[in-house]
């Protein structure tokens, strides 16, 4: 079942003389409980393709549909709120609130929407992410494996229809490396959970279900494992 | 509790520095608008109360004298009369059928110039305020007296004691006692009353009886001129008035100050707020970057700072609010306690809910516009620009475009340092323009009260000393000397004083010839006949005297003592009132060294003119300064003419003054000065005990206390400084927290780049050299745009002022160089402090720590 589709997907910088064509027309789509690692060189246009469709930032032109909705189409508050239930980020920096708690980051999607915390959820979470010990921790009182273990963490509670990362390891050693793609294929295998990886990382590329590679702002080769 | 409100409140105390220095912004803003509002508050209240009492409630008032009782009418039925007071000093008295005045009953022999003035209720009214005990009278048996008459000599009164005073005829004989009821005593702030005031039964007249009467004007409109124009023609008797118009142009200067004040106070505290908000909001773009990336909508954004806001003023209203009122609570204490004792009343603290309110309304606008301006700017970026923190790096090479001149004279450091100030062109301005302020506050205030002083020296002249006496009643030619004995005496005896000295004047008729036309003209204006001659007043001090002013204008004794020849010192400066303006101007067209002529009549010994005298006068000296260093400002009627006491002397003998008594009335004048220890230091006590003691010597002389009226004038200054530099001192607390706020935020955001250029080899010479030439430059540009500002409005200001004073234009270099060096010191304060804490971490770190 089709979970995302992109078409035709344009993101231009700049104008005349200085434009730059981040995307240049790249269509493609994903199925439910796909792991999909978008690969290319730096400036390639690849980590601008991630977050187009994850609504954070806007394409010049084109069409994105996750789970039936057309992003492009939602208000900005609508596509907030799409955002907050349907999808999970997980950025290189981690970008964790540096004044919440660990339990505070991972629940505040959840806490922004105004509902109650599924404690069950949560603790299923952290079991997962081996973080039981550290709810109470304020991201600085943490190691760099951890803080992205957190935002992991944050990107699944909602149960999201899709989770986004964009180089989750290019800031971590091989060790924490390996234990967050480990992270991330137990939740595709187990939560049957979608999720699309920009990296650069080769480990990882070998590990998922299918390979794009974007190259000058399109889709120069795809392939599956 | 809202997980949006719970991270505020987290990052709150976390930047626990940052949010003191809001706080404290948020604080002083709140505490100006209070105060002003207060202070403004206070002063009008004030000034409409005095206004009230002056005027009884017209908007101008107009005093006529001398009016006969069928006019009493015409003028108080005229259209334009609001309200109206009548007094009368004389009264008719039936069983001698004649006028007369009721006066105290001093000591035997011993006459008073005061008498009982009887008057209609609005006057009594105003004077109930400055009652010490009692009431005021309800019936015409009963009077209120002044505090000199409670003590004197050998007796006391209360209220309640029945007084006995005397009626005397127009020759001052006496004709009878009358008796009344004190029912009030005057207190010590109504100290400038001296008379006896009782109750006047408007409709008990006699038509032989005068009236003064006060009539208050609904308006300042021509219409209404008109009216009492054509009113002063009708009464046809004659008859004295002077007006009291309210000053169109004080009132535009009055609006005009407080438009610019709450300008003033708006701009720097919306900077102030602004600045701290958007500080804050920067810092947190990130996070706000991620929550929306994770869904905040933008209600939940704004709701984000708005709580930073809400609680922020929570915090700073109430302590604003109390602040801003204890500060003009003690201002006007201070304020008091200096005027306490002359005429000024007590300034009262207004605290109206009205105020709170103006004052809570305008700090909330300027909160609220502060906090959803950045939040607003933050919305025109995508998230993942805030998040990656690269929204503030769109520079373009113009951007930061600097001069060759600048690498050639300040090197590599400077031409980086001037780059720095370019590449963020918000804080640049929020410096700058705080910086700005402050100094042009400084400047223009300074300037304005230094304006003033010479404003205020121009409206009233300084007198030669703090007190004067002229003794009544003197037989000139036979018992002078006694009489100056005994007041000399007298004056000695008294704590106040310190030295005394005598002036004696004769008045000289004057060849016209020698005077210039613009000063005839001027003197013309304010003589009664179209033909008339011109006077000069020669006058004589104390040789101690003389000799010291001589040696003060640098001349010497001898010459002026020689007595085959006449040469004395000429006043030569007059000043007129023209089109509500003061002027200046010169009276001789002759030089120095020129003589000129002076004639005087002789009379015989029955008062008839028996011949002239001439003189030629030689002119001595036209002095730039006065006796004691006063203004050498001459009086326009007769101008002064200063010879030594040998020339006066010979004089008068020429003239054969001796033996003419008292007949020569106005010709000679004697004057008695006394200067008082401690002049502007003088307890108010003393000096109103001197006034009561003065006037006690009612029978001698009549006294004039000039030292009042140069301590009023002095103390406008001084409150007018007060004020000034308390308002200029919080806006520039408010701008030094905002310059240090600000430049510590620059630095500290640029501290990785600091980190970059240290780990390239910067060493600590190069970057302390290049934080001092940011401070340089920093306030060169405060300097270029603050003092020009400063010197333009400071022209304007002249310029307004001209329109009432005339004086040259000049700048307050002390205050000047005082302005200039703060706001280095405050700059290069700012800067150490902030790079210090660079200084101190260790570069590997600062560039590590990325996020986090």
């Amino acid at each position: 079942m089709e979970i995302l589709k992109v078409e035709n997907l344009r993101k231009t910088y700049g104008k005349k003389e200085t434009q730059t064509i981040a995307l240049d027309g790249i269509s493609f789509s994903v199925d439910r409980g796909e792991f999909v690692a978008v690969i290319g060189a730096s400036g390639s246009g690849k980590s601008t393709l991630l977050y187009s469709i994850g609504g954070i930032d806007k394409p010049t032109s084109g069409s994105i549909t996750v789970d039936g909705e057309d992003l492009l189409s939602l208000n900005q508050n609508k596509l907030a709120v799409f955002r907050r239930n349907k999808m999970g980020f997980v950025y290189q920096f981690y970008n964790l609130i540096p004044v919440l708690t660990v339990k505070e980051n991972i629940c505040l999607p959840i806490l922004l929407g105004k509902n109650k915390v599924d404690e069950q959820k949560f603790n299923e979470i952290i079991e997962v992410l081996g973080l039981e010990k550290r709810i109470n921790h304020l991201p600085n009182q943490l190691s760099g494996g951890e803080q992205q273990r957190v935002s992991i963490g944050r990107a699944l509670i909602n149960n999201p229809s899709i989770i986004l990362a964009d180089e989750p390891t290019g800031n971590l050693d091989s060790k924490n490396s390996a234990q967050i793609l480990n992270l991330f294929k137990k939740c595709n295998h187990d939560f049957n959970q979608t999720i699309i990886i920009v990296t650069h990382d080769e480990k990882i590329s070998n590990q998922v279900g299918r390979v794009i590679t974007v190259a000058d702002g399109k889709i120069a080769e795809e392939k599956s494992n | 509790m809202n997980i949006l409100a719970h991270i505020t409140l987290r990052y709150l105390k976390l930047n626990k520095k940052r949010t003191l220095v809001t706080l404290l912004g948020i604080i002083l803003s709140i505490s100006m608008f209070t105060s002003f509002f207060t202070l403004m508050d206070s002063f009008l209240v004030n000034i409409e109360k005095t206004r009230k009492q002056s005027n009884f409630g017209g908007e101008s008032n107009f005093d006529f004298s001398n009016i006969n009782c069928e006019n009493i009418e015409k003028i108080t039925k005229n259209s334009v009369v609001t309200s109206y007071n009548i007094s009368r000093n004389r009264e008719f008295d039936e069983k001698a059928n004649k006028l007369v005045g009721i006066y105290p009953d001093l000591q035997s022999g011993e006459y008073s110039r005061h008498c009982l003035i009887k008057a209609s209720k609005p006057v009594l009214e105003a004077a109930k305020i400055h009652l010490e005990t009692g009431d005021i009278p309800q019936n015409s048996n009963e009077i209120i007296v002044p505090r000199w008459f409670v003590k004197q000599r050998g007796k006391s009164f209360n209220v309640g004691d029945t007084v006995k005073l005397i009626k005397k005829d127009e020759s001052l004989e006496k004709i009878g006692e009358v008796e009344y009821k004190i029912v009030g005593i005057l207190s010590k702030k109504g100290g400038y009353i001296y008379d006896l005031l009782g109750y006047l039964d408007e409709n008990k007249v006699h038509s032989s009886e005068q009236f003064n009467i006060r009539i208050c004007v609904k308006d300042s409109s021509d219409d209404s001129k008109e009216k009492i124009k054509k009113l002063e023609k009708d009464l046809n008797q004659p008859h004295t008035m002077s007006s009291n118009f309210r000053d169109p142009l004080g009132d535009a200067i009055i609006r005009s100050i407080i438009v610019s004040v709450v300008g003033i106070i708006l701009l720097t505290s919306v900077l102030l707020i602004y600045n701290s908000f958007s500080i804050s909001v920067s810092e947190r773009s990130q996070d706000i970057g991620i929550i929306s990336s994770i869904g905040a909508t933008n209600n939940q954004k704004i709701s984000l700072v708005l709580f930073e806001a809400i609680f922020m003023s929570l915090l700073a209203i109430p302590m604003g609010l109390t602040i801003g009122v204890l500060g003009v609570w003690g201002l006007l204490g201070t304020i008091n306690s200096i005027v306490r004792g002359y005429s000024f009343q007590d300034v009262d603290l207004i605290i109206s809910p009205l105020t709170f309110l103006n004052a809570i309304l305008m700090s909330l606008f300027t909160i609220f516009i502060s906090c959803i301006m950045p939040i607003l700017k933050f919305s025109k970026f995508t998230y993942i620009n805030l998040i990656r923190q690269n929204h503030n790096i769109k520079l373009s090479k113009r951007n930061v475009k600097t001069s060759w001149i600048i690498q050639k004279i300040f090197g590599f450091e400077g031409t980086l340092a001037l780059k720095n100030l370019k590449r963020n062109k918000r804080k640049y301005f929020t410096i700058l323009v705080s910086l700005v302020t402050s100094l042009f506050l400084f400047i223009v205030f300074s300037g304005f009260l230094n304006f003033l002083e010479k404003s205020m020296s121009i409206a009233s002249p300084d007198e030669i000393c703090d007190l004067n006496v002229t003794p009544q009643k003197v037989d000139v030619a036979t018992s002078e000397e006694a009489t100056i004995k005994d007041v000399v005496a007298d004056l000695k005896s008294l704590d106040a004083v310190k030295d005394t000295f005598v002036r004696r004047s004769l008045f000289l008729e004057l060849d016209e010839s020698v005077l210039k036309e613009s000063f005839k003209k001027s003197v013309d204006r304010f003589s009664l006949s179209t033909k008339h001659s011109y006077y000069i007043s020669l006058q004589c001090f104390d040789d101690e005297v003389f000799e010291e002013y001589l040696k003060n204008i640098g001349l010497s004794p001898s010459d002026f003592n020689d007595t085959t020849k006449i040469k004395g010192i000429f006043l030569n400066k007059f000043r007129e009132v023209e089109n509500e303006k003061i002027i200046e101007g010169e009276i001789y067209n002759i030089g120095v060294g020129k003589k000129v002529n002076a004639k005087h009549k002789l009379y015989s010994d029955t008062g008839e003119i028996n011949g002239e005298a001439s003189f030629e006068i030689e002119v001595g000296c036209f002095p730039s300064r006065g006796l004691f260093n006063s203004s050498a400002i001459a009086d326009k009627q007769n101008p002064e003419v200063i010879v030594s006491k040998k020339v006066f002397e010979k004089i008068l003998n020429d003239i054969n003054i001796k033996g003419r008594s008292n007949k020569l009335g106005g010709i000679l004048d004697l004057k008695i000065f006394a200067t008082l220890h401690d002049k502007y230091k003088t307890n108010e006590d003393l000096l109103y005990e001197f006034d009561e003691e003065m006037s006690q010597m009612g029978s001698l002389v009549q006294h004039q206390n000039n030292l009042i009226n140069a301590l009023k004038s002095g103390n406008a200054v001084l409150i007018s400084k007060l004020v000034f530099y308390a308002f200029t001192a919080l806006i520039s607390l408010i701008s030094a927290t905002n310059v240090f706020n600000t430049i510590s935020t620059s630095v500290s955001l640029r501290k990785r780049e600091f980190a970059g250029l240290k780990s390239v080899g910067m060493t600590n010479k190069s970057f302390n050299k290049m934080i001092y030439y940011e401070s340089f430059f920093y306030g060169m540009k405060t300097l270029i745009y603050g003092l020009s500002l400063s010197f333009v409005v400071l022209k304007l200001i002249h310029e307004l002022l001209s329109k009432k004073f005339e004086f040259p234009f000049s700048l307050d270099i002390l205050s000047i160089a005082i302005g200039i060096s703060s706001v280095f010191l405050l700059i290069l304060l700012s800067m150490i402090y902030a790079s210090s804490k660079i200084k101190k971490e260790n570069i590997i770190d600062i560039l590590r720590n990325d996020n986090i």
